[in-house]
């Protein structure tokens, strides 16, 4: 029983440390996003300008991609798991990933470069 | 190989198929690919006690093939090798030094590797290190799922000891 106790310390302890890791990148602001597909980046965004666009695949599929105050998300894809669509609208952090399409956004750019705008 | 070992062998396949069939249904409960129970290593576990290292490998490296066919995606092959056969070693070494008693433990290790596997082949398909920043809540989700199908195979093979040689 005590080592079954030792190891529930343990594995409890390694998810508090990434909790706290997750909590400190949602708070992480970012004033740009660079959409990849397969490895190659595609497109370069200002988070504060508002825009919406489509990425195509070549081999068919698509994400549509909205920018809207500051945040961005994939509002619409074909893909079949949908995971990237209910992300959701975020700021900065964790990427969005489309791993069906090879898709990511990812973001550049902290707290700094929002406040001043650039 | 017995007959009597073929048909547990085909029919802990047919388990372990079935089972990742009917989770492969169940949408995700949060957005985040990767965060599955993995109900299926319930079976990798058990094979891996009752029967032996080669015996389990056979199983889960048929069950990912299996699978994959019969859910259609070619992509998620690769993420269920990877994950599968970096499960399967971390597996292997943990239930070596941790032994059958501690068997939810070696579950846990084994989640950790697959989602560890299943992240760098997210990385290498995307071609982006960002993917990483997952790696916090994928450690989570395998420490949760690695417990709870590991406590199903502790208590499966704790009550059931099939005579198979």
């Amino acid at each position: 029983m005590k080592t079954h106790i030792r190891w529930i310390i343990i594995f409890g302890a390694l998810c508090l440390v990434c909790a706290g890791a997750m909590l400190l990148m949602g708070r992480l602001g970012a004033s740009a996003a660079t959409v990849t597909l397969d490895g190659k980046a595609v497109r370069t965004l200002n988070l504060a300008v508002d825009t919406e666009f489509d990425v195509e695949l070549e081999g068919g599929g698509h994400n549509h991609i909205s920018v809207k105050n500051g945040k961005i998300a994939i509002t619409e894809a074909d893909c079949p798991d949908k995971l990237c669509v209910r992300r959701g609208y975020v700021s900065g952090g964790v990427p969005i990933v489309c791993l069906p399409h090879k898709l990511a956004i990812e973001f550049n750019g902290g707290d700094i470069d929002a406040a001043t705008g650039r | 190989m017995k007959t009597k070992k073929l048909t547990f062998m085909a029919m802990l396949l047919a388990i372990a198929l079935t089972v990742f069939m009917v989770e492969a249904r169940i949408p995700p409960p949060v957005p985040i690919a990767g965060v599955k129970l993995g109900l299926a290593n319930v079976v990798t576990l058990a094979a891996l006690v009752w029967l032996g290292r080669g015996e389990a490998l056979t199983l889960l490296i048929l069950r990912v093939i299996l699978g994959s066919v019969f859910t259609g995606q070619a992509v998620s092959f690769l993420y269920s090798m990877a994950g599968g056969l970096l499960c399967f070693a971390a597996m292997c070494a943990a239930l070596k030094l941790l032994g059958r008693q501690r068997l939810w433990v070696v579950s846990v290790f084994g989640a950790i590797f697959h989602n560890l596997g299943q992240i760098i082949v997210a990385a290498a398909l995307t071609g982006s290190l960002g993917v990483l920043a997952y790696l916090p809540a994928l450690l989570i989700s395998g420490v949760l799922t690695g417990a709870f199908t590991g406590l199903a195979a502790q208590l499966l093979t704790s009550r059931i000891h099939p005579k198979v040689e």
